[in-house]
């Protein structure tokens, strides 16, 4: 029912519109003989008013001479345009063996960040126009060897380029400061503590200590704390505290035999001091290998080995 | 940009642990180690040296145009256009910025940029402290600085003395007038510069705040007056500012050296006689002598600039010269103002040569030259105007084109009107005094069009010198720039164009004959579908259509000669003049070519009617060459009279 | 979920005990954005970027947007994102059916340079105008110098890479 209504409706509308378009025609062709157009006739397309077109040059590169500044025509980073690069570039992948699309309107092309702006020759250029801000390398400095030597303490920092309006980074204000430890004039005591005071920040491999400093907002603060933490642990390991001296067999830095309860237990097995025990001088070796090293196949081969002499029992 | 651009840069600095190493450690050999001092370097220096390894680019239109065929400007007219329409979106910009500040108040940058915020508005209501007047002269806003002093005195704040001061010479310095923003450059380049004819006429706004201000100071000091009495004769307020000069004096205060300048720079308004204005100038000299205040290189200007107002007599010369040696004895080095204002006491149109200009050269050639003085700016387009008019020296201007082009010189061109001054002169001596060859090659092939757009009276100069040296190979590309320029309604340059084209003796190759038909049928087509709506349209004259039909059949493109030949008859009343009697022959020679007797006939009778009496010459030879039939030779005869077959 | 519960109980009401079914139906991700229908006439028209689908992008196409913003522990991903939107909508009503090419967005610092193909549709003044306007409008949006690198073709066919 409603279908049909519609329909009706639509129907009307169109007569509507005829009986407008003729009424209007009525008037200026009175005479003719008036005729009932129940479509709706398109009215002609009004004629377009033809637009001069300007001559546009041709591509600048037509004009230039082969032996051209190329650093000159392009100075700085830009986008790819086709009528300033003298180059039959072409970029896109197409099917059916047909060639690349050229360069003139390739959206492609503008894409790619290039380095047209530089060239080896223009690189250079910019080298030598750049030679007056340069120093030489100090004297007396040629070597890394040397520079360790005379400059111990290395400090890093990044800084950091975004694209972005801002130029702040928070990652900018960590300080980074490295020391050999061997630079530092410590005695045995001294290393000890330095070592213990600055734990896994000393790496034993190559016998560095890396200072990270990071928990104030500006660098240069990061620096000044880090340079004070150096200074402060140096003098403090230099230093002997009374309560040192209740350092125990388990506080030790590394087993040592000689002070050990292994030592004065086989004293107290075979009654005698140490020294005059036969093979105990391969026993305390291994013991302290077993120790220092760590439980493995060979310590303890070479710990059952030495209890086996020592006792004097038969190999297995 | 991609990952590659994320420049994670290190600095790692090794640092001497000196502080812990140094009471412990017994360097057994101290080694010696040079550090060299950082060199110096300013935040953009780095930036300039790179800029310096770049050359200018003569393919490529000035950096501030879009670089694309369809965007490079070609004509001065679209130079001008398409810069000022880039600052117009650029102002509009300004103004939607401007009209939505609140919308602009957010902070997307880190450090904050200020000059893209809005600037603050003052109205009535707006609530106002000594300080944003501090801040806005500071700016120099000068409106802004109006309303918040305005305001304040509203309210009785009382603004101290220095402010005051520094308000009143903010006043004196634009006369009341809001300065152009300093980011609108283009507006500025093609602004010509009337300021020469604006100082003929007092522009001073008589009474303004300027004036109260200074009259609200209960003793006015020196400052005060020094800054009025500037900016009164800085607007042409010439009579009360030295009224005010001598008050100040007689209340024995001690002026400021500019205001003694200004005093002197205004000299040729308040005497009349020469002789009289130099010695006032004198006076005026003397007196800050006795003040002991000590002459700068304005007071040098000004007094050159009055001596160059004084005619061409000789003393005038021997007085600049010796204000020159003087200033010089003083260590008051002259800038390119003061060369420009000895050179216009030197060279006058109608006095005698002088060649001082070679001197002048010889001083400043190799300098890197500083702007120091507002008039600096003139120096370049006025000497190469002597080079052009006065000395017509060839040397001389390659000198001063070196001169320019020398380090960052360039910048003293001043604006875009004296450029193209400079280089109309530049380019009109070259054009007479080189070879054509070589004009071509190294001047005219690489400024044009570019840096440089010739005006039309150069180009019909360098057409000439084409038409003397008979250099037919540069017609092409003359007239390609012709039509690129916007010339073509210039009917000077078309009939030049045209008339080398015809008489050249180079053309019997056919291939130049072959471009020199399609230039003349581009000049047919030019003038022949000129816009409706154009003021200024040219029309054809007889001449020029024969010409144009001449080159045409030269190249054997008879139908088209046929067009021009249908125009010449059908259009007598609007084409001027007639064509050349030799044009018509030819024509009908190629009728008798082509067979078309018909069109011959009619190209007799157009002869007949513009009363060529060779006409019936034409007939005898169509005649003879071509067997007519009945109807042609009626015709013939009724054109040519029945006589002449006989 | 509740489908398939429901589908299960009735099931389970009607089948014997011991049987388990499960109703399942095909996945529906079939992936549309960026992609086109040939049409009937085969002549609709694609440019390069729209003729090579979104997963070809670092095959077949590049990126429209050039930015540091999503690289490990870059900064300002979803502003940077939002920005560049609002370039390309201040770009494309600015410069209203000018653009035949997608717009390219690249930043270096705080540099942002906006690239594409337009038609020589209005004259070069006019260009000129609007290349001053954006400039300048978008830099006091941006707060960052922004530069205009446009390449303008005589006509939009210029840049049509296939018909489907």
């Amino acid at each position: 029912m409603s279908a049909i209504t519609r329909l009706r409706g639509k129907t009307l509308n169109t007569i509507k519109n005829s009986t407008a378009l003729i009424s209007n025609r009525s008037f200026s062709e009175e005479t003719e003989f008036r005729v009932l157009n129940l479509r709706t006739v398109k009215s002609q397309a009004p004629v377009r008013r033809k637009i001069n077109k300007p001559d546009v040059l041709p591509p600048r590169s037509n004009q230039m001479p082969v032996d051209q500044d190329w650093g000159s025509v392009w100075p700085g980073q830009r986008t790819f345009h086709p009528a300033t690069v003298p180059l039959p570039v072409r970029q896109g992948y197409t099917e059916k063996n047909a060639p690349p699309p050229s360069k003139f309107g390739n959206a492609e092309l503008m894409k790619i960040p290039n380095f047209l702006h530089l060239t080896p020759p223009v690189i250079k250029k910019q080298c030598e126009a750049l030679k007056q801000f340069c120093t030489p390398w100090p004297k007396g400095l040629e070597t890394d060897e040397k520079c360790n030597k005379h400059f111990e303490i290395e400090v890093a920092s990044s800084n950091y380029c975004y694209s972005s309006p801002s130029i702040r980074d928070p990652l900018a204000r960590i300080v980074t400061l490295q020391i050999k430890l061997s630079s530092l004039p410590l005695d045995d005591h001294a290393r000890d503590k330095f070592r213990r005071i600055v734990g896994d920040r000393y790496n034993e491999e190559n016998d560095i200590v890396t200072i990270v400093a990071d928990r104030c907002p500006l660098r240069q603060q990061n620096y000044d704390y880090a340079m004070y933490l150096l200074t402060a642990v140096f003098h403090e390991s230099l230093r002997f505290e009374e309560w040192e001296k209740t350092k125990s067999e388990i506080d030790m830095e590394f087993y040592d035999w000689n002070v050990s309860k292994s030592k004065s237990s086989i004293e107290s097995i075979f009654g005698k001091p140490a020294e005059e025990i036969v093979k105990a001088d391969v026993y305390s070796k291994a013991v302290g290998a077993l120790m220092n090293e760590g439980e493995n196949e060979y310590t303890l081969a070479k710990y059952g080995e030495s209890v086996r002499e020592m006792l004097q029992l038969p190999a297995l | 940009m991609n990952i590659s651009s994320v420049y994670l840069k290190s600095f790692i600095t090794r640092s001497c642990g000196q502080r812990i190493s140094a009471c412990l450690f017994t360097t057994d050999v101290k080694e010696n180690i040079e550090i060299p001092k950082r060199i110096h370097r300013g935040p953009t220096d780095i930036l300039r040296a790179l800029e310096s390894t770049v050359k200018r680019d003569y393919t490529a239109a000035h950096y501030k145009y879009h670089d694309d065929p369809y965007l490079i400007p070609m004509s001065n007219l679209g130079k001008r256009t398409f810069a000022m329409a880039q600052e117009a979106g650029r102002k509009a910009a300004y103004w939607v910025r401007q009209e939505n500040a609140d919308l602009f108040q957010h902070q997307e940058a880190d450090p904050m940029i200020k000059s893209f915020a809005p600037k603050i508005m003052y109205n009535e209501s707006s609530e106002v402290t000594i300080q944003d007047l501090n801040e806005v002269i500071e700016k120099s806003y000068v409106f802004d600085a109006v309303t918040i002093y305005k305001l304040l005195k509203s309210k009785n704040v009382d603004v101290p003395a220095v402010a005051m001061q520094q308000l009143l010479e903010l006043l004196c310095f634009y006369n009341h007038e809001e300065p152009l923003l300093e980011d609108f450059i283009e507006e500025r380049w093609f602004k010509q510069s009337f300021k020469g004819k604006e100082r003929q006429r007092k522009t001073w706004k008589d009474g303004d705040l300027a004036e109260e201000i200074f009259i609200s100071f209960d003793n006015p000091n020196e400052e005060a007056y020094s800054a009025i009495i500037q900016g009164m004769a800085k607007y042409g307020q010439v009579d009360r500012s030295w009224q005010l000069f001598e008050e100040a004096l007689s209340k024995n205060l001690l002026l400021s050296v500019d205001a003694y300048n200004s005093i002197i720079g205004v000299a040729n308004f308040l005497k009349e006689a020469y002789d009289l204005r130099w010695t006032f100038v004198l006076d005026m000299l003397s007196m800050m002598a006795q003040a002991k205040v000590k002459p700068n290189l304005r007071t040098l200007n000004n007094v050159l600039k009055t001596l160059s107002t004084m005619g061409t007599s000789k003393i005038v010369k021997e007085n600049a010269l010796k204000t020159l040696a003087e200033f010089r004895a003083m260590n008051i080095e002259p800038s390119l103002a003061s060369w420009y204002y000895i050179l216009i006491t030197f060279c006058k149109e109608r006095g005698p040569v002088s060649p001082i200009l070679k001197n002048i050269m010889n001083e400043l050639e190799g300098k890197d030259l500083q702007i120091k003085d507002e008039k600096d700016t003139f120096f370049f387009v006025t000497a190469m105007d002597i080079c052009h008019h006065h000395l017509h020296d060839l040397e001389l201007a390659n000198r001063v084109n070196n001169l320019l082009n020398l380090h960052n010189n360039y910048d003293l061109i001043g604006d875009s009107y004296k450029e193209s001054i400079y280089y109309r002169h530049y380019i009109t001596l070259l054009c007479k005094t080189e070879t054509l060859e070589e004009f071509m090659q190294n001047t005219y092939l690489k400024l044009v069009p570019h840096i440089y757009v010739p005006e039309p009276s150069v180009m019909l100069e360098i057409l000439k010198c084409v038409e003397a040296n008979d250099a037919v190979e540069y017609i092409p590309r003359l007239w390609s720039d012709v039509i690129i320029f916007d010339h073509v309604n210039r009917e000077n340059l078309i009939n030049l164009v045209l008339n080398i084209l015809v008489s050249s003796e180079n053309a019997e190759s056919a291939t130049l004959a072959e471009r020199f038909s399609t230039i003349a049928w581009d000049i047919w087509n030019k003038i022949e579908n000129q816009n409706e709506n154009k003021i200024n349209k040219i029309s054809f004259t007889g001449e020029m259509l024969g010409k144009i039909m001449t080159l045409l059949l030269k190249n054997d493109d008879f139908e088209k000669a046929c067009i021009v030949m249908d125009k010449l008859q059908n259009d007598q009343t609007t084409v001027l003049g007639v064509s050349s009697f030799e044009a018509l022959e030819l024509f009908v020679n190629h009728c008798v070519k082509e067979k078309l007797p018909s069109k011959a006939i009619s190209c007799i009778q157009y002869a007949v009617d513009s009363g060529f009496e060779d006409a019936a010459n034409l007939a005898v030879t169509l005649n003879t060459s071509l067997t007519l039939d009945e109807t042609h030779l009626s015709k013939l005869s009724v054109i040519v009279g029945p006589d002449v077959f006989k | 979920m509740f489908h398939i519960r429901n589908a299960i109980q009735m099931l389970g009401t009607r089948v014997p005990q011991n049987q388990r079914l499960i109703h399942t139906t095909s996945i529906y991700q079939k992936s549309q954005s960026g992609r086109y229908r040939i049409t009937p006439k085969r002549d609709f028209p694609l440019t390069y970027e729209m003729a090579n689908a979104p997963h070809y992008i670092m095959q077949r196409k590049s990126w429209n947007s050039w930015n540091t913003s999503n690289v490990l522990g870059g900064p300002r991903p979803s502003e940077t994102a939002v920005e560049d939107m609002f370039i390309r909508k201040f770009v494309t009503g600015t410069w209203h059916s000018l653009f035949v090419s997608e717009i390219i967005i690249k930043r270096q610092h705080n540099l942002i340079r906006i690239a594409g193909i337009i038609r020589q549709a209005i004259s070069a003044r006019k260009m000129y105008f609007l290349i001053g306007y954006t400039e300048e409008l978008l830099s006091f949006w941006l707060q960052c110098p922004v530069k205009l690198e446009l390449q303008t073709v005589a006509d939009k066919r210029d840049v049509i890479f296939k018909y489907i």
